[in-house]
């Protein structure tokens, strides 16, 4: 069967135009997708979190004697 | 209804173009679960710290989501799949692929707020409410509740007490429960910061969306145009049982094949939203197809008044247990009760040579459930074929030493089965026993 037969979209244009129609709405759909989640913890949560982290100083590793450190810190 | 498993054997030829064997099919789900599923446990290798029952709540919910694609193309009516694994197998994964969804759905939604609680040091109710609050989410929540009542409406217990038509119009809910959760798919710290992540997961969306639209609407619509399909008699062919015979023109474009089956859309008022399937129980010709139907509920019992001059639509031709099945030259058919309907159109059409044999084994309590007595008898007579009734209680002539001492080259021949489910387990384990090598066993089952 074919669509050219009934006086149809012969099924080839069809199927192309659908999957334009379905790569259109795919592209649109994930390119307006949110750059940010919603879900991400509140900024407050964060914020409290990064503060009690600094609270405990971190262990620093005494630099093996005679080595050059990187950096600023020479 | 009749539908056709395929059961190992090799696809049906013929019109078809590519199809999907179960093996392949199976291995793609699986390899698509298994990344779907890691990319959670990457970023969480590698990013912030994410409380346990936060990451459970991302694995199921990329799984969740993996999960309704799956649900979708399953019952997309994708040439490929419904020949190549067979309908009755692709509606079996769907079934158990949905129940497995459902979880994901609930694990995915209760760890979420329970991790949501824990970051935010508030109570489960609390975190509950700040949850639902968030962009995307009202909607996402109203679709799991829809999703929730269509899956409550296909447990066995409640899917008994409704009537089909309702139970499938809530479980078209489905689709609006899926566009309603889609947009916080895209949101979830999953996707986000990846776009390429958020496009190719919308694109797997709209694309099996368009493969849904092609193969349940454009091509059953396009059939309609080209086909016309009406119901020219309603023949009754025993106690609750009748024939129905639809008249078209250039039938034989579908290429439709004995033992195949078609899902039929009558547009009455009563059944225009549901698509019936029914074997055809005669050779289809240019002109006309036949089925037959066994009032077993609602939808079935009213297609017996079915008014002759019905507008129909029909999906397919669908099944793959056709003569392109056979690999002996001596058959031997077993149907059982309203079973006979596909066999009786492969007892009519499959090729025999001279020399071949054709058996018929024909299953029914009494001799007036008999269906087709005289179509076969004459289709026997015809082509040199024999037939067999069974009738009664007893099961031992379907047992394997029945059926060996009635069929005594039984393991050399291809066997074409169809009838309930309690026959075709029965006689599916006795042809086993006899030593039948299952890839010779051609089963079509119907479900009540």
């Amino acid at each position: 069967m074919s669509g050219r037969h009934a006086g149809l979209v012969p099924a080839g244009r069809r199927t192309a135009a659908l999957l334009s129609g379905a790569t259109v709405l795919g592209l649109w759909f994930g390119l307006h997708a949110p750059d940010a989640t919603p879900v991400a913890p509140p900024a407050a949560v964060v914020q409290q979190q990064t503060t009690d982290d600094a609270a405990v100083p971190p262990a620093v590793p005494q630099p093996v004697a005679g080595r050059p450190q990187r950096g600023g810190r020479r | 209804m009749s539908v056709d498993t395929g059961l190992g054997a090799p696809p049906a030829t013929g019109r078809r173009g590519r199809v999907l064997d179960r093996s392949t099919a199976l291995l793609a789900l699986w390899l698509g679960a298994l990344v779907v599923g890691t990319w959670p446990l990457v970023l969480a290798a590698t990013g912030p710290d994410l409380p346990l029952i936060g990451l459970i709540a991302h694995v199921a919910g990329m799984l969740a989501g993996y999960g309704v694609l799956v649900l979708l193309v399953l019952m997309a009516r994708t040439p490929a799949l419904e020949r190549g694994v067979g309908a009755d197998v692709l509606a079996r994964w769907h079934s158990q692929a949905g129940r497995l969804v459902v979880v994901l759905v609930l694990v995915h939604a209760v760890g979420a707020i329970a991790a949501w609680a824990q970051l935010t040091g508030v109570d489960l109710l609390l975190g509950g409410w700040q949850v639902l609050g968030m962009p995307a989410m009202p909607a996402a929540a109203a679709g799991t509740v829809l999703m929730l009542v269509a899956a409550g409406a296909s447990v066995r217990s409640a899917r008994r007490k409704l009537k089909h038509e309702t139970w499938h119009g809530l479980h078209l809910l489905m689709y609006l429960a899926v566009a309603l959760g889609f947009a916080h798919m895209l949101a979830g710290p999953d996707l986000v910061g990846h776009r390429v992540l958020q496009v190719g997961w919308a694109l797997a969306y709209t694309y099996v969306f368009a493969l849904l639209l092609q193969h349940r609407v454009l091509t059953p619509l396009r059939q309609a145009g080209r086909h016309r399909l009406r119901v020219a008699g309603v023949h009754p062919e025993g106690t609750g049982v009748v024939s129905i015979l639809v008249e078209g023109s250039h039938l034989h474009e579908l290429q439709a094949e004995s033992g195949q089956f078609f899902r039929w859309r009558f547009l009455t008022p009563d059944h225009w939203s549901n698509a019936h399937p029914f074997s055809l129980s005669a050779a289809p010709t240019a002109t006309t197809l036949r089925l037959t139907v066994k009032a077993l509920g609602d939808g079935s019992r009213d297609l017996q008044q079915l008014p002759v001059g019905t507008w129909v639509i029909a999906e397919g031709p669908f099944g793959a247990v056709t003569s392109a099945r056979r690999t002996r030259g001596n058959v031997l058919l077993i149907a059982g009760g309203v079973g006979i309907t596909p066999l009786r159109a492969l007892f009519e059409t499959l090729p025999l040579a001279p020399g071949e044999d054709m058996l018929l084994l024909y299953r029914a309590r009494t001799a007036e459930e008999l269906l087709f007595r005289e179509e076969i008898e004459a289709i026997a007579a015809y082509r040199g074929a024999r037939v067999g009734y069974l009738l009664g209680e007893d099961r031992e002539p379907l047992s394997p030493a029945g059926l060996a001492r009635m069929v005594p080259d039984l393991v050399e021949r291809d066997v074409y089965l169809c009838g309930s489910p309690g026959l075709t387990t029965a006689v599916r384990q006795s042809l086993r026993t006899a030593g039948l090598p299952p890839e010779r066993l051609h089963e079509e089952r119907f479900a009540s």
